[in-house]
Order: structure tokens, then sequence, then C-alpha cells
């Protein structure tokens, strides 16, 4: 009883300054920025006093506003598609290199680099190396077989989307592959060595033992994807570029950033609305997180 | 004693915490460039005074180094040091928190519209310092007025560095094209374009983005002048205004007759890189692009200018073009606001806006700095004349709310995915 006291008073005592800590710098703004969104309210550091209450107007207003929608749209689809494609090649390489696969810590450090080169120059290097339409290796590769699609322009129009969303998925594979890998890993090898005893084609045992056994790390995983699909800003900026933003790529942080800061073309400012963009972002990783608690079940299992 | 021990540890911590965060420094890209602007001349006797000027460049820039050598030069002569902090672009970003803050800083720069249009409140009115120095003598009186205009006729910015957009071209492909004079109507524009063709050269390039938005916006704001655009734009009125359709027209015959690059519109910066590569011979783009070309390519040009030509029926002609510039702005928290402004004299005034000039091959802001640089200097009398000023990219990126839609719709019409007719059709439905 007595020891239980100390080490309750042990728990307060250090984590009173990391608490004290949190409420000062993360706490205070995110709660100022959440009433800001009920306010108009120009610059970020407008004021409180020149804040004017208008209720859920931004919110109402962000709903009618199509290049909002659009921001949504894009936003969606990059999950959806993006972490379809991401989770299954992750998945895939995580999987072979756990099978026995040699110079798996060659490959392992080859897919993950993307991971540690910056945004911009990763971005930079599949539009100029890969993507340029005169100059780029899809075009000489096509061009060398006669190929019409030679002349195609991966940076425009609807496509653009798409060359964006490969280039994203090719710099996120390493680190969801890792995270899987360290999940396949703790599965100890006898339940593998049992099952393929008892017969188990090896693509039975990854449906049967290896999925079931990695619930709760694809459930962070799907959070993971979520907090960084949100997030999405320099990916979205640098297919824009020189623009601030497409239609094609635009995302709701870009959207927030334009719209709270002004663009070159446009002075016009609305911090409030852009917290609004902010609070409605939050809400959907919330979201997320909780309807994948729910409707993923971790498999009552003990190894 | 785990108890003491306990809060010991505690104690500990907080003071570590405490002691990592009072040792914290600014971050090392603010401070002022060291190793190439040259140092301080010593001054005559120091005058205890010193200014803090957040800059929109970076230390490695050539305007940054222009700037820096001014400070150096200023603080020789008056003893008066200005810190500077090389901010970068994010100064736009960082002013006003920094200022609500309580942050003394005395000078900023950042786009001479953006400071009116968003930071006046901060700046002061230097109108009566201005006329005491004779600035205004020296202050191309479009940029005076257009500047005042944006700060409700007051003049709280104080401009350098210039900018325009217009037609960049190669003079040599002119001439082997047996073209002796710049066109000044849209019809005179299409005949240039048949001559280029014919001598065996892509007469016209564009990127997506800003290119492809300023032939749009040009054409546009000849047919109807600035203010027609901004309302077509802001009152979404693409199929009630004849001229929108004729300016669709006009630019989809320049792709559909061959007269562009057949790359274009291109990826930036590949469209422009082809006045370098020799490709293309003409662009609509703005004055730094030149230098940019230079700088990609490696190219030595023998450039031309003309601004976009006059089409017929318009409101505007060529008197009529983008005016933009950087700005500097004393803030109304400033204890030497002479001093800051008797500083920011030196630097658009006389030998430092020549030297500025020359560094980034852009328009001297000041009037009696005659000497244009090569890849400008075709620009020169057009500006000089200039009476209309029209905003950023014509005012097509006016509207945060649907400008990616309309810009999204002017790069299908360049491709020629849509008619000129479904161009107005897919802007006029998003009323």
């Amino acid at each position: 009883m007595k020891q239980n006291k100390q080490i309750k008073q042990m728990i307060f005592c250090f984590l009173t300054p990391a608490v004290l800590f949190f409420l000062l710098v993360f706490l205070y703004p995110v709660v100022r920025t959440i009433a800001m969104s009920f306010f108009y309210v120009e610059g970020v550091s407008d004021a409180t006093s020149t804040w004017q209450f208008i209720g859920l107007e931004n919110y109402t207003t962000l709903m009618k506003t199509a290049i909002f929608r659009e921001s949504i749209k894009n936003m969606l689809k990059i999950w959806l598609w993006g972490g379809l494609i991401t989770m299954s090649i992750s998945m895939l390489f995580a999987v072979i290199l756990t099978s026995g696969a040699k110079f798996k810590e060659f490959y392992k450090a080859v897919i993950y680099i993307p991971n540690i080169i910056n945004a911009v120059a990763i971005s930079t290097m599949w539009m100029t190396a890969i993507f340029n339409k005169r100059f780029g290796f899809l075009h000489n590769f096509f061009a060398f077989f006669g190929s019409n699609l030679a002349t195609t322009d991966y940076m425009s129009g609807s496509i653009k989307f798409w060359t964006l969303l490969v280039a994203f998925c090719f710099g996120s594979v390493g680190y969801y592959m890792l995270i899987l890998m360290s999940g396949i890993e703790r599965i100890p090898a006898d339940i593998y060595e049992a099952a393929t005893i008892d017969g188990a084609s090896k693509p039975a045992q990854f449906r049967r033992i290896t999925l079931p056994l990695l619930t709760s790390v694809i459930k962070n995983c799907i959070v993971f994807w979520t907090v960084g699909v949100v997030g999405f800003f320099v990916w979205s900026q640098m297919w824009s570029a020189p623009l601030s933003s497409e239609l094609t790529t635009i995302t709701p942080f870009v959207y927030m950033y334009n719209i709270t800061f002004g663009t070159t073309g446009n002075a016009d400012r609305n911090a409030a609305m852009g917290a609004a963009v902010g609070v409605l972002m939050a809400i959907t990783v919330l979201f997320v997180f909780f309807a994948v608690n729910r409707l993923i079940k971790d498999e009552d299992v003990e190894f | 004693m785990k108890k003491i021990l306990a809060l010991l540890l505690a104690l500990v911590m907080v003071l570590s915490m405490a002691a990592c965060g009072a040792k914290e420094k600014a971050p090392a890209a603010t401070e002022a460039p060291k190793a190439d602007a040259p140092a301080a001349e010593a001054p005559a006797a120091d005058a205890g005074v010193e200014l803090t000027y957040w800059s929109m460049w970076n230390s490695t820039e050539g305007q940054a180094k222009v700037i820096q050598e001014a400070a150096d030069a200023y603080y020789a002569k008056t003893g008066i040091k200005i810190n500077i902090e090389w901010k970068g672009r994010d100064v736009k970003k960082l002013i006003q928190p920094a200022l609500d803050a309580g942050e003394k800083v005395d000078i900023f720069d950042t786009d001479y519209a953006l400071i009116c249009q968003t930071f006046s409140k901060y700046v002061v009115d230097v109108t009566d310092m201005a006329e005491a120095a004779g600035y205004p003598d020296h202050c191309l009186p479009v940029l005076m007025e257009t500047a005042k205009g944006y700060c409700g006729g007051a003049l709280k910015v104080i401009p350098y560095q210039p900018y325009t957009s217009g037609v960049w071209y190669n003079r040599d492909m002119f001439t082997a094209a047996g073209i002796e004079k710049a066109p000044e109507t849209f019809a005179e524009l299409l005949d240039v374009c048949q001559k280029l063709k014919d001598s065996g050269v892509n007469p016209f390039t564009c990127d997506q983005g800003d290119g492809t938005a300023l032939l749009m916006g040009y054409q546009l704001a000849r047919y109807l002048g600035q203010d027609g655009v901004l309302d077509l734009i802001d009152n979404v009125k693409w199929g009630e205004v004849p001229e929108a359709k004729k300016a669709a027209e006009d630019i989809y015959s320049l792709f559909e007759k061959g007269y562009m690059s057949p790359y274009a519109p291109s990826n930036y910066p590949d469209g422009q890189n082809e006045l370098g590569f020799g490709e293309s011979a003409m662009l609509l783009q703005a004055s730094w692009v030149p230098n940019e070309v230079v700088q990609n390519t490696g190219a030595e040009l023998n450039w031309g200018y003309f601004p976009w030509p006059a089409v017929e029926g318009g409101v505007d002609g060529i008197e009529g073009g983008m005016l933009g510039a950087q700005a500097f702005a004393v803030t109304e928290v400033s204890e030497h606001k002479q001093e800051a402004f008797d500083f920011l004299m030196t630097v658009v005034i006389g030998e430092f806006d020549q030297k500025m000039a020359d560094a980034v091959s852009s328009a001297p802001a000041d009037t009696d700095n005659t000497v244009w640089p090569n890849s400008v200097a075709g620009a020169e009398p057009y500006f000089k004349n200039m009476t209309k000023s029209y905003a950023w990219a014509v005012g097509l990126q006016n509207n945060a709310d649907y400008m990616e839609f309309i810009q999204e719709a002017i790069n299908q019409l360049c491709k020629m995915e849509i008619t000129p007719d479904q161009f107005i059709a897919q802007l006029e439905a998003l009323k």
C-alpha cells in the first residue's frame, strides 16, 4: 500500500513538468484555434478584442466553397488509393523480407532511403527525371518503342493527381514496411513451423496467421497514414509550383494555408476560416481513429 | 528518503529544461551574412542607434548582397547600424505576429501591394519625409501612383525592384524572319507568328500556370480593362460578357494555328527555357524571366520586348501592363523612423539602386538610373510610358475561392482539350 503511494507520488513528480509544458505550448494554441474558428479573424495574431463572433458561419461557408470540397475529394482519393497502394506494397515487401530473403538488411535500407530524403528533393527528382514530358524517363522509354504515350503530359490535368500519388506512395512504402516487418518478426517462428508441418501453404499461412496477428499493427498504420494524408502539404505545393495551388492537387491544408496567409494574386486573409479547416481536419483524424478501433477488433490471442 | 529523491529528481529535470530553453538562440539563417559580405567600415563616430530590418531575401541572393553593402555604407557614413535578419519570403507570414508580440522591427519588405492590403496599420505614412527628401522626383510616376492607390492615397511603401510583364523575344529570330517592327495589335501578332513559322522556328511558347494565366489575362484585359476583368471574375459573368469568349477564341487560335511550340503549354520552366535553347522566339512573362532563362540555359540572347498587343474594339492598349514591385516599409513602432527612411533612400536612389538592377537584371527603381540591364532594356520605353497598371496575373488569381478552376480551364483550353465555347460554359457553370 505504502509502495503504491510512493509510486504515485513519483509519477506525479515526473509528469508534472511535462504536463505543464504540454498545457503551455500545445493545449493553449489548440484551444485558441478551436475558439478562433467561431469568429471572424483576419490575421493569426490579431488581438482577441478584435475577433467578431460569427458562430458556425466559417464551417457553413467552407461546406459551400467548391474549391474546399475539391480539396477534400483529393484528400480522400489520396487516403483511399494511396493507402491501398502503399499498404499493399509495404505488406508485400515486409512479408518477402521476413521470409528469409538474402540481403535483407540491404533491401530494407534501400526501400527505406526515400524516407530520409527531403520531400522537396524527391518531388523534384520525380518531376524532372521521370515525368518531364520532354526529357523524363517515361518519355524516353515510350519514345524508344515509338509509342504515342511518349507525348503524354504527366504533369497536367487529371493525370497530374496520379503522378503525384505514385511519387508520394514511393516515398511512403519504406516507413510502413518497417512497421509491418517489426510486427511480423514479433510472431513466433514455431507457429509457422507447426502450420508448415500441418501442410498449410505460404499464402494460407499469411491469411490465417500473419494477417490476424498483425491486426493491431495494421490499425496503427491506418491511423498514421490518415494523419500523414490529412497533413498533406509539401507534395501538393511541389506539384503545383510555380502556382500556390492547382485544382487537381489541392488538399485542405494547402487551402488552409492560402486563406490564412493569402497568395501572390490575392492578399485577402481569413485566419479564422483557416482555423476552421484545421479543426475539421483534426476531427477527421479522430473519427478515423475511433472508427478503426471500433471496426477492426484485435484478435484475442497471446503469443 | 525515496520521496526526497523523487522530488530532487523532478527539480533537476525542471531546471534542466529551463536551462535548455535559456540557451536557445535565434536560428543561424536569420543572422546577417558574414562570409560574402564586405566587412563594415569603421564609422567616424558610432551614433549609438541600431535599426532592425527584417528582409524578404535570403542572405545568398543578389538583392541581399546589395542591401548589406548599402547598410554597411550607411553605417560608415552615419554611425547608425542596420541589423539585418534575412527571413526570406516567409517574412510575410512572420511580420504581423512579430509586431503584435512587440518585436522591435524598424523596417521590413515584401510585395508592395501586400504591405498596403495586409500590413497597412503597422507601417508609417512616409509622404512628408518623401517630399522633404525629393523622393517623388526619383520614383516612376505610375509606380508611385499605384503604390499610393493600394494604400488609400498615402505613401506607406517605398517600392524597389519594379517589374512588369510582356512579350520577351529573340531579336535575331525576328530579323531572320524579316520582321522589322514589333506588333502592336493582335492581328499584327498573328502575322508575326506566321512569318516566324515560315522561317522555321516556333513563334511562341508558354508554361502552364502563370504563363497560360498571363496569356488569357492580358487578352481579357485588352478587351475589358482591369476593372472589367475583376468584375468578370468576381461576379462569374463568363457567359454574359461576349469579350470573354472572344479572348478565349484568340488564345485558342494561337495553339490551333500551330504558332505555339509543340510542347506548349510546358511544365515550368521548360517553356521559358525554350528561348534560351533557341527553340522558340517569344514568351509572355514577367521581367525577371529573361534573367532566369539566362541562368538556366547559359544563353546570351539578343533580347527584345514588346507589350502584349491591343485588340480590335478593346478598352486598353499597350499603355496597360502588369506593374509590380517589392517595397520597404517603416514600422509604426520604430523609434527611429526618420533614420530608417533615410537609410531606405540610399537603397532605392542612386548607386545601390543601380547595383540592385545590375545584380538581378531588373529595372532600376530610380528614374535617374538610366542604364537598364541588357536582358530587360527593351522594356524601358514602354515601362516609362505605362499609364495603367494591372494586378498580378491581371487579376485571374484574385479570387481564392475559384482561381484553381479558372486556371484548370485555361490550361485545358491551351492544350485544346476544350473549345472556347466549352471553356466559357465550364466557368459559367461555377456561378
